[in-house]
């Protein structure tokens, strides 16, 4: 198997605690370099938007809770649309979510942005199979 | 004679209307007064169309063509919905029959039965039941999410910690929170099943068996047990999806669960046929069996028949209600301490497909 190296992460949850806990996950695995931590669908567009002419900046793969208030992951993908093709093409969408319901993996699943759904919590050997579709 | 029939029409909660060719009243029962308002007098000589709303228009020279095509013949047409006199409406049904060539009635006769109520408390129960669907799918999310958050602490710790005491103490807690996550997912499974609709498609076996056993191999003791299974797919069979993997990750859960394991090579036989009618399967273990005594009641709500029994008790419920939303049935043969079988049958709904 070909070992890839993840250079920067974006955790988007609004629950501090969850961020915590996947950004340790990240850290003791060494699975990314550098973890962007944000704890909104607002915030997090409001960071691509401010650095969506400067791609070294942006990461390469965006965890995504569904469950947030006001922007939640939908909205985000929704908006996630608008952006220039460089961005998406650089910034992958992984799902990270405790809901492991049909109704929401189907909502997903259709995204052409979104690469795979992790039922929280985020896990040594789903990071493990993360690596094997990058 | 004449009379009591008089009497019985005029005071029956239906309407009844006799119509010529030309769709013109020429009769009303009284009682259209009581359930519309309007007057025997204000109707006859009418055509029926006045009682319509545009759309009402629409499916009513629909239904009346289709009636006279049919003479002699009842045709029934459900909600419908009629104009009373002070502009608001019900909803009927009407039953009606082509009688133009009877030389007695001459016309075409409509019995309109009010169904409003009936209607109004369906749409209450549809509106009931799907908010109680959307809090179901909110609060077993509320409940999780801690939960998983928890499930998270408890794996970093354990990645962060070397110390064998410690880590005892955070399997164990593994093991609280994974069963009352168990619970949760049985909760909603439960609900989700009586209150959604069956959704046919086609289903391969092979997959839904190898998906069931690959989440239920972390289960304790589960690779100490030899799974044997036989699947033969004759044609193509439809059902609901995540209804039959329930079925089927339950059942085998169970057997796996139930397991003895002195004295014992422990199995468990899977065994699925389909051909155009149904699939037949049979999940069949040597495991601990089930006591006569309790055998009736496995089934039960919250019933749990074992001593060793960690679950919550719903597991059979829920194949139970599974099994019969999908229109089988569900079968058991057991003997203490030599084990249990379960035979599934459920309908192929190949013909519910559009």
């Amino acid at each position: 198997m070909k070992e890839v190296q993840v250079n920067s992460v974006m955790l988007v949850d609004d629950n501090d605690t969850d961020n915590f806990i996947h950004k340790r996950v990240i850290e003791l695995t060494g699975f990314a370099k550098n973890i962007i931590v944000k704890n909104s669908g607002k915030s997090a567009l409001e960071f691509l938007e401010s650095n969506k002419s400067n791609l070294d900046a942006l990461p390469d793969l965006i965890f995504l809770d569904i469950n947030m208030p006001i922007v939640d992951g939908f909205v985000f993908l929704f908006e996630y649309e608008n952006f220039p093709d460089p961005v998406k093409d650089k910034c992958k969408i992984v799902i990270l979510s405790s809901s492991d319901s049909k109704r929401d993996i189907d909502r997903i699943v259709d995204n052409e942005y979104v690469i795979n759904f992790i039922t929280k919590p985020l896990s040594e050997e789903a990071l493990d199979d993360l690596k094997t579709i990058l | 004679m004449k009379k009591k029939f008089r009497a019985l029409i005029e005071n029956s909660s239906d309407i009844i209307m006799i119509l010529n060719e030309d769709f013109k009243i020429s009769y009303v029962s009284v009682s259209v007064a009581r359930i519309l308002g309007h007057t025997y007098i204000s109707l006859v000589g009418k055509t029926i169309f006045e009682l319509f709303d545009h759309d009402g228009i629409d499916k009513i020279s629909k239904f009346l063509s289709e009636t006279i095509a049919c003479p002699g013949q009842n045709q029934t047409v459900e909600e419908l919905k009629i104009l009373t006199l002070n502009g608001s409406s019900k909803i009927v049904e009407i039953v009606a029959v082509n009688l133009l060539s009877d030389p007695v009635i001459q016309g075409i006769v409509l019995n309109c039965h009010d169904i409003t109520k009936r209607k109004n408390t369906e749409n209450e129960l549809i509106n009931t039941n799907f908010e109680l669907d959307s809090f179901v799918y909110k609060a077993s999310h509320d409940l999780k999410a801690p939960l998983r958050s928890v499930m998270g602490l408890i794996k970093l710790a354990k990645l962060e910690s070397k110390d064998s005491t410690q880590h005892m103490y955070l399997d164990m807690m593994s093991k609280s929170v994974n069963s009352l996550d168990a619970f949760i997912k049985d909760l909603t499974t439960f609900s989700r099943n009586t209150r959604l609709d069956i959704e046919a498609n086609i289903i391969d076996f092979s997959l839904v068996l190898e998906e069931s056993l690959n989440n239920l191999k972390y289960m304790e003791h589960a690779e100490k047990i030899r799974i044997n299974k036989s699947v033969n797919i004759n044609v193509n069979f439809y059902s609901d999806l995540t209804r039959l993997s329930t079925i089927v990750n339950n059942l085998i859960s169970n057997a796996i669960k139930y397991h003895r394991f002195e004295n014992n090579i422990p199995y468990i036989n899977i065994s699925i046929k389909t051909d155009y009618e149904k699939a037949e399967i049979v999940v069949e273990d040597n495991g601990s069996g089930i006591d006569p005594l309790h055998i009736n009641k496995i089934f039960d709500m919250f019933y749990r028949a074992s001593e060793n029994s960690y679950g919550s008790g719903l597991g059979l419920y829920i194949v139970k209600n599974a099994v019969k939303k999908l229109g089988g049935s569900i079968d058991v043969s057991s003997e203490l301490d030599e084990g249990s079988s379960f035979k599934v049958v459920i309908p192929n709904l190949v013909n519910d497909i559009n």
